[in-house]
C-alpha cells in the first residue's frame, strides 16, 4: 500500500460484509429446507425453520444495505434507477434476484406457518391468520396450500443470490484478492454451510428430538466445512503466487494485520472447531446413540417449548459450535474484505 | 462583542468551502450540452472579476491572476510574463487564497495586560501608546535601542520599516536573511560582487547542491528545468537525501551532510588539474588565481572521497561534465542550504561555488549564471516629501562586518541591553531565526514590542501591543522589481475588499505609528503617490502597472560581459574583503561545526523546504495542512537500514534528543537518505498556542543548542546538530 | 466530438501538489478532498536508489470499470470521452468507488455521493485547459485530443512512448504516463 491510499475494504466496511453475510446465509436456510422437504419430508422442524428464517434474514441484509447506500438512504426514489438505471450492473441483476428471491421466501415462510398451524392441530393464532389459514379465499388458495413449482423457483433464486454475493465483489477487478474463480465458490459454500447452521440451530431450539435426524445434515454440513477450508486454503495459495496486491491480501491474512482475527475466529472457531465437533457428533449418532439433548426431552412429549428449558437448548455445545459456524461465516466476509488490496499501478522494474 | 461576531461570520464561510463541493456533485446531472449550458447560466448570474496581483506563499512573489467569484476569492492562475511564475503557481499559492477567511485571523489591534491577556483595544490609542513609548524609550536610551525586523522579501515593510527607523535615528533594521541565505550571500558578495541568477533553460549540465527546485519552489525555475531536460541536459543532484528533484535529475549523489565544501573543492581540484576551466576567463576576470590554484592542488578526489563518502570516479565525472559543457554549465548558488545557513563552513562552501563556476566562465554567460538587470526605480520628490537622514550610529551588530545584517544577534542584543524596543513586521523571529526557547526568553525582555501580522505568531504572543494587518489579497503593497535578463515591475493590488473592518495595511500603519512618535511629516503621502514616483523612471503609469499586474521592461540586458562588483573588479580567488576582516582569503576545507558519532547512534539533523509549505505562515492553512497529513509530511526520514536494526518500522514514534532538548515524532522509513543523518521538513512544531502547526511534529530549531552564530556571516548553522533517537 | 486525453511526463514532475491544490480551488472543494492523489514508490538500496512519485487522477478509462458497475446508471460516459456522474441518480453504493483500479474516487460527505476529477470540461469547452494543466510547473501535463493525430497530445504520446496505467486490465485509460 502507498501512503495515503485508500483500502477497498475501507470503503465497503462492515456492513457491507454483513449484508453479504446474511443474504448468502438467507439463501443456504432456504436451501437447507428446501432439500430437507424433498429428502426427509417428515423432518417437519428442519424444514419449517429453515424457511422461516430464510426471509427475515435477506430483508435485514437489504435494509443494513440501503442504510450504507446513504445518497439513497436520504432520497429513497433513486433506488427506482436500480431497476432502470444499467442492467447489465452485477448489482443490479443482484436487485432483480433479490427482488424475486425476497418474496419466494417469504411467500414459502407464509405456507409454512400454514403448515405449522394445521400440524398444531388447527389452534387459534393471532392476527386472524387461523381463519384465513382455514379458509382462504379461493384466489389466495395457494398461498397457503403452497405449490412445488414456486418452491423450486424459490430454490433456484436462492443459489442465485448466494452467487450473487460473490461475484459483486468477484467482479471488482481492481482487487486481485476478489477478482478470481475461487471466491464465488468459496463465498456459495460458505453460504450453503451458514444456511445449515442457523437452521440447525433454530430447529434444535424450537424441537430438541430433532437431532436424532441430524446425521445426514451433518455429512452434508462437514464436506462443505471442509471444501470451505480447501477453498480458503488455495485462494490464499493462488493468491500468494498471483499480483503483488493479492499477495499482500494473503500476507495480512496470514501474518499481517488481519493475522489474528484470520487464525482464532475464522479458521478454528468458525470453521476447525465446528467441523471437528460435528465429525464427532455424526459419528456419534451413526453408532445409534441419542443426542443428549434430545435425551432430555421425554419421547412423544408434544408440549410447547417453557423458559425454563430454552436456555439449555440454545446454549448447549452442539448449539454454540452452529453459532461459530455462524460468526465464522461473517467474520470470512468481512475479512476478505478487509483484506482486498487494489492492484498496484506503479511502474516495477 | 463585534470580534466575536466577525468571526463567527468568518467561521460560516469557511464551512461555505465544504457546501461549495455540492456544485460539483451536480455536475453529470446533465448531457455535456445542457451541463454546460446550465453551468455558464450560472456563471453569467456569478461576478466574476480578475485581478491580476502578486502571490504572498514565499519570497518569490509570483504575478497571478487572481478570480474573485461574488465578492469571495475562487482560484488563481499564474502570470506568464511574471519571471518567477511563467505562468505557473505551486501549491502553497493556491492554497494560500483561503488565507483571507481563516479563523485565527487577528481582527482587531491588542494591547498586552499585566496578566498577560490580551485586551482589544482602538487604532487611536494603539498608535498613541506606541508612539509614546517610542519617544520614551528613545529619549531616556537613546535612538539606537530601536530596531525593526520584517521579512526581506516584504518590501513595503523594508522601505516602510527603514524609513521610520532612520526617523527615528536608529540604523537597525534587520531582514530575516541571517536565517535563510546570508552564507551564500557573503560568499558571493565578496568573491564575485553579488549573487546571480541562472539561466536554467539554456544549461546543459547543472548540479544542484542541497539546492532542491521542487521542494524550494520558484514555478519559473521548475519549468525552466524541465525544458532543460527535454532538450537533454544533464541534471545531478547532490543532497544527503533524494529529495524530490529525483524525478527530473540524471543523477543522484549521496553525499555526507556537511561536506559539500570538500565536494566543490575537489571539483575545482579536478577542472585545474585536467586544464577543463576557462583559462582565459580566469586570466581576464580573475583576481589571485594562482594561490587558490595551489591551495586546492591538495583536495583530490580521492581526498574528498574520504571526507564526502561520494566516490572519486562520481567527483571526477561530475568535473568533467561541468567543464565539457561550459559556459553551459553550472553548480547553482544555492539558497538556504549547505550554502545558506547550514553549516560552519557555509560560506566557504558558497565562495568555493562561485569560484568554481568562474573557472568555468559561466558568468553572464548563456546557460551560465546571470547578474540580471534591475528596473530603473525613482524616489520621492524630497521637496514635497522630505525623507530622512540615514543616521550616522553604528549598527548594533557591527562586529560582523562582512553581512548586511545579523538578525540572528538580536536575542544578544536584547540580553545585553543593546536593544530595547523593536517592531516586527511579516516576521515571526522567536520562532525562525535562533532556538526559539532561547529567543523567547530574549524578546521578553524587551520595553517595547510592536508586532503587525496576520495571526497570533509566537512573537505576536510575547508583544504589547499586536497590531492586525489586512492579508495580501485585500490590500496595495510598494512596486516590486525583479531583475533579470530583462527587468521587470510588478504590483501587488486589492483583490477583495477587506474581509475584518478593523485591519489596516502596513504603510497606514507605519504612517499612524510615526505620526504619534513625532516624526509624520516623512509619511504625508499615500502608498499610490510612492508608487507613482518609483515608477517615473521606468514610463509606466500606475494605472498601466495595475491593469497588467506585472510589466516585462524592452530594454534587454547584454550577455558576455560580466560586470564583477568586488574591490578589484574581478573574481576574487583571493578574497580582499575576508582578508581585510581577518578571515581566510582562500576557501580552504574547514570541516563542519560537529560531526555525528555514529557508533553512538547518533545523526546529523537535516531539515528542508516542503514543496506544500513556506515556514509557519502556511502551517495554519487548511489545503497545506491537509497534505500534511494525507501524506504524513511531518514524518522524520530515517534510512531504512539503520532504522531496522534500531527495530523501528513506519510510523513508530521516537524521541529524539540533541543537546539542547527532546521532541517528538514519527518516523519515515526510506532508503534515500544517507544512513548517518535523519531529515525533518522544517515548517513543523510552532509553539503558538492557536497555530494548528503546533500538532505536526516538531521544528528542527528547538533542537538547535543554544546561541551559536558563525563568525564570518552571523547565520545560525542549523544543520549543526547532533541528535540520538530513542523509540517511544 | 473530440477524446479528451492527458500525459503526464514524469521526468517532468517535481511532485509539488500544484495541480492537486489548485484543483480543489477550481471545483470549490473542501481542504481533505483530493481528486489528484500522489503515490510514491522506491526502489533500490542506498546509495542506489529509484524514486517514482506518480500523480494519479481518474484516468478516463474507454472501458470504465465504475461506468459499467454503477448499478443505477449514475455514472456516464459524457461526450469527450469524459466519465461523470449524475448525482441525482445516485443511491451511494459505492462499487463505482470499489471498482476503480486507480483509487480516483473520493466521496462527497454532504451528499454521500462519489466525487472525481471531471477534467475541468465546462472550461475545456470554452478553449481553457483543465487546471491541473495550466498550472503544472514544469509542463509535466499536456491535454488534448486522442482522436486528433496532429494534436501535441498524440505527437508526445508517441515520441516518449507513453503508457497508461496497468493497461493490463483493460479498462483502456486515456491518461498516458512517461517515465
Amino acid at each position: 500500500m502507498y501512503p495515503g491510499q485508500i483500502m477497498p475494504g475501507q470503503i465497503w466496511g462492515w456492513i457491507i460484509a454483513l449484508y453479504l453475510f446474511l443474504a448468502g446465509m438467507s439463501a443456504g436456510a432456504y436451501t437447507t429446507a428446501y432439500l430437507s422437504q424433498r429428502l426427509y419430508p417428515h423432518l417437519k422442524v428442519i424444514r419449517w425453520s429453515g424457511y422461516i428464517v430464510a426471509p427475515p434474514l435477506v430483508i435485514i441484509g437489504l435494509v443494513t444495505l440501503m442504510i450504507d447506500a446513504e445518497a439513497g438512504f436520504f432520497h429513497p426514489w433513486r433506488f427506482f434507477f436500480l431497476y432502470i438505471g444499467n442492467p447489465s450492473s452485477i448489482m443490479a441483476i443482484g436487485v432483480y434476484i433479490l427482488t424475486l428471491f425476497t418474496p419466494l421466501a417469504l411467500y414459502r415462510a407464509v405456507v409454512s406457518l400454514a403448515e405449522i398451524w394445521r400440524d398444531g392441530g388447527e389452534k387459534k393464532w393471532p392476527l386472524g391468520l387461523d381463519r384465513f389459514f382455514a379458509r382462504p379465499p379461493e384466489w389466495l388458495r395457494w398461498f397457503v396450500e403452497g405449490r412445488g413449482w414456486i418452491d423450486f423457483l424459490g430454490l433456484v433464486m436462492a443459489v442465485a443470490t448466494a452467487t450473487y454475493t460473490a461475484l459483486l465483489i468477484g467482479n471488482i477487478h481492481a482487487v486481485p484478492f476478489w477478482n478470481n474463480s475461487i471466491l464465488p465458490v468459496l463465498f456459495v459454500v460458505s453460504a450453503f454451510s451458514t444456511g445449515i447452521a442457523i437452521t440447525l440451530f433454530t430447529a434444535t431450539a424450537w424441537d430438541p428430538k430433532v437431532q436424532e435426524h441430524y446425521a445426514p445434515y451433518l455429512a452434508l454440513s462437514t464436506s462443505l466445512k471442509g471444501l470451505e477450508l480447501f477453498l480458503l486454503f488455495a485462494l490464499l495459495y493462488f493468491s500468494w503466487y498471483g499480483d503483488q496486491a493479492a499477495k499482500a491480501s494473503t500476507a495480512d491474512l496470514l501474518w499481517g494485520r488481519l493475522a489474528l482475527p484470520f487464525w482464532i475466529l475464522l479458521v478454528v472457531l468458525g470453521l476447525a472447531l465446528p467441523l471437528r465437533y460435528e465429525l464427532q457428533e455424526r459419528k456419534h449418532l451413526l453408532a445409534g446413540h441419542v443426542p443428549a439433548l434430545a435425551a432430555s426431552v421425554p419421547a412423544g412429549d408434544k408440549r410447547p417449548v417453557d423458559a425454563g428449558s430454552l436456555s439449555p437448548r440454545l446454549f448447549a455445545t452442539s448449539q454454540i459450535m452452529h453459532l461459530f459456524a455462524i460468526v465464522g461465516g461473517f467474520v470470512l466476509r468481512y475479512l476478505i474484505l478487509l483484506a482486498g488490496h487494489f492492484v498496484y499501478f506503479l511502474p516495477t522494474w | 462583542m463585534l470580534e466575536e461576531k466577525i468571526s463567527r461570520r468568518t467561521f460560516l464561510k469557511a464551512t461555505a468551502l465544504a457546501v461549495g463541493a455540492l456544485s460539483v456533485g451536480a455536475v453529470g446531472t446533465f448531457s455535456f450540452e445542457t451541463w454546460k449550458g446550465k453551468r455558464a447560466e450560472a456563471e453569467r448570474k456569478d461576478d466574476i472579476r480578475v485581478i491580476p496581483t502578486l502571490c504572498a506563499a514565499c519570497s518569490n512573489y509570483c504575478g497571478l491572476n487572481v478570480y474573485v467569484k461574488n465578492g469571495r476569492v475562487w482560484r488563481a492562475v499564474g502570470l506568464p510574463q511574471h519571471p518567477k511564475s511563467k505562468g505557473k503557481i505551486c501549491a502553497r499559492g493556491h492554497g494560500l487564497l483561503a488565507t483571507p477567511y481563516l479563523r485565527q485571523r487577528l481582527t482587531q489591534p491588542l494591547k498586552r495586560m499585566e496578566d498577560g491577556s490580551f485586551q482589544p483595544i482602538s487604532w487611536e490609542q494603539a498608535f498613541r501608546e506606541i508612539g509614546e513609548k517610542l519617544q520614551e524609550i528613545r529619549t531616556k536610551y537613546g535612538p539606537g535601542v530601536i530596531a525593526h525586523i520584517s521579512y526581506s522579501g516584504r518590501k513595503t515593510a523594508r522601505w516602510y520599516g527603514e524609513r521610520l527607523l532612520w526617523a527615528l535615528g536608529s540604523p537597525n533594521t534587520f531582514t530575516h536573511d541571517a536565517s535563510c541565505n546570508t552564507g551564500r550571500v557573503v560568499g558571493f558578495e565578496h568573491t564575485v560582487g553579488g549573487t546571480p541568477g541562472t539561466d536554467i533553460a539554456n544549461a546543459r549540465y547543472m548540479v544542484y547542491m542541497g539546492r532542491n527546485l521542487a521542494e524550494g519552489i520558484t514555478p519559473g525555475d521548475v519549468f525552466e528545468l524541465a525544458k532543460a531536460r527535454e532538450k537533454g541536459a544533464q541534471i545531478v543532484v547532490v543532497d544527503p537525501r533524494g529529495n524530490n528533484m529525483y524525478q527530473m535529475a540524471t543523477k543522484w549523489v549521496p553525499i555526507r551532510p556537511g561536506t559539500d565544501l570538500a565536494f566543490v573543492l575537489a571539483l575545482a581540484h579536478v577542472l585545474i588539474r585536467e586544464g577543463l576551466y576557462d583559462a582565459a576567463f580566469v586570466k581576464e576576470y580573475g583576481y589571485g588565481f594562482e594561490q587558490f590554484a595551489q591551495a586546492v592542488e591538495k583536495y583530490t578526489p580521492q581526498w574528498a572521497e574520504e571526507i564526502t563518502g561520494v566516490p572519486a570516479a562520481t567527483i571526477e565525472e561530475v568535473a568533467r561534465g561541468l567543464g565539457k559543457n561550459k559556459p553551459r554549465a553550472f553548480i547553482h548558488p544555492g539558497w538556504r542550504g549547505p550554502t545558506g545557513n547550514s553549516y560552519a563552513n557555509s560560506v566557504d562552501t558558497a565562495r568555493t561555488v562561485a569560484l568554481v563556476n568562474a573557472l568555468l566562465g559561466n558568468y553572464q554567460k548563456e546557460g551560465g549564471l546571470i547578474f540580471g538587470k534591475n528596473p530603473p526605480f525613482g524616489n520621492l520628490d524630497p521637496a514635497k516629501y522630505p525623507a530622512p537622514e540615514k543616521p550616522a550610529l553604528p549598527r548594533v551588530d557591527n562586529e560582523w562586518t562582512l553581512p548586511h545584517n545579523v538578525v540572528t544577534a538580536v536575542p544578544d542584543k536584547i540580553r545585553d541591553g543593546a536593544l530595547k524596543a523593536i517592531i516586527v513586521n511579516s516576521s515571526n523571529p522567536v520562532m525562525h531565526y535562533n532556538n526559539p526557547l532561547y529567543a523567547r526568553e530574549a524578546y521578553k525582555l524587551l520595553e517595547l514590542l510592536v508586532v503587525v501580522d496576520i495571526f497570533m505568531s509566537e512573537t505576536a504572543e510575547l508583544a504589547h501591543y499586536v497590531l492586525p494587518e489586512v492579508s495580501y489579497l485585500e490590500r496595495d503593497d510598494v512596486v516590486e522589481g525583479i531583475g533579470g535578463k530583462k527587468p521587470v515591475v510588478a504590483l501587488r493590488q486589492q483583490a477583495i475588499g477587506k474581509i475584518h473592518p478593523e485591519t489596516k495595511a502596513s504603510w497606514e500603519i507605519y504612517r499612524g505609528i510615526a505620526e504619534a512618535a513625532g516624526v509624520g511629516k516623512y509619511f504625508n503621502f499615500t502608498i499610490d503617490e510612492l508608487n507613482q514616483a518609483m515608477l517615473a523612471p521606468t514610463g509606466l503609469s500606475l494605472n498601466e502597472l495595475k491593469a497588467e499586474g506585472t510589466v516585462v521592461l524592452n530594454s534587454p540586458l547584454l550577455l558576455g560581459t560580466p560586470n564583477f562588483e568586488t574591490p578589484t573588479g574581478k573574481v576574487e580567488f583571493y578574497s580582499t574583503n575576508f582578508k581585510a576582516a581577518g578571515f581566510d582569503p582562500i576557501p580552504n576545507w574547514k570541516p563542519p561545526l560537529v560531526m555525528p558519532d555514529v557508533s553512538k547512534g547518533e545523526f546529523r539533523l537535516i531539515n528542508g523546504r516542503q514543496a506544500y509549505h513556506s515556514h509557519t505562515n502556511t502551517t495554519r492553512n487548511p489545503y497545506l495542512l491537509a497534505l500534511t497529513e494525507h501524506y504524513h509530511g511531518d514524518r522524520l526520514w530515517i534510512n531504512r537500514r539503520v532504522a531496522e536494526r534500531m527495530g523501528l518500522k513506519e510510523g513508530d514514534w521516537v524521541e529524539v534528543r540533541s543537546e539542547a532538548a527532546t521532541a517528538r515524532v514519527q518516523v519515515h522509513l526510506t532508503e534515500a537518505i544517507h544512513p548517518e543523518a535523519v531529515f525533518i521538513y522544517a515548517p513543523y512544531g510552532s509553539l503558538a498556542k492557536d497555530a494548528p502547526g503546533r500538532n505536526f511534529a516538531f521544528s528542527f530549531m528547538t533542537l538547535l543548542p543554544y546561541h551559536k552564530l558563525d563568525p564570518v556571516s552571523g547565520i545560525a548553522m542549523t544543520q549543526e546538530i547532533v541528535v540520538t533517537l530513542r523509540k517511544i | 466530438m473530440a477524446r479528451y486525453g492527458m500525459l503526464i511526463d514524469l521526468t517532468k514532475c517535481a511532485g509539488c501538489m500544484a495541480c492537486t491544490v489548485s484543483c480543489q480551488l477550481q471545483n470549490d472543494l473542501p481542504p481533505e478532498v483530493h481528486f489528484i492523489k500522489f503515490y510514491q514508490q522506491e526502489y533500490g538500496t542506498f546509495p542506489v536508489v529509484s524514486l517514482v512519485n506518480i500523480p494519479v487522477q481518474c484516468q478516463h478509462c474507454e472501458k470504465p470499470p465504475c461506468v459499467y458497475n454503477c448499478p443505477t446508471g449514475a455514472s456516464y460516459i459524457a461526450d469527450g470521452g469524459v466519465v461523470l456522474l449524475n448525482e441525482s441518480k445516485c443511491i451511494g453504493c459505492k462499487y463505482c468507488m470499489t471498482s476503480c483500479p486507480y483509487n480516483a474516487r473520493v466521496l462527497n460527505e454532504e451528499t454521500h455521493t462519489p466525487m472525481k476529477c471531471i477534467f475541468c470540461f465546462d472550461h475545456v469547452k470554452e478553449g481553457e485547459q483543465p487546471m491541473c494543466v495550466q498550472t503544472c510547473l514544469g509542463e509535466a501535463r499536456v491535454f488534448g485530443d486522442l482522436d486528433d493525430p496532429e494534436s501535441e497530445l498524440n505527437k508526445q504520446i508517441n515520441e516518449k512512448k507513453a503508457r497508461p496505467l496497468r493497461p493490463d486490465l483493460g479498462t483502456k485509460p486515456k491518461i498516458f504516463y512517461v517515465w
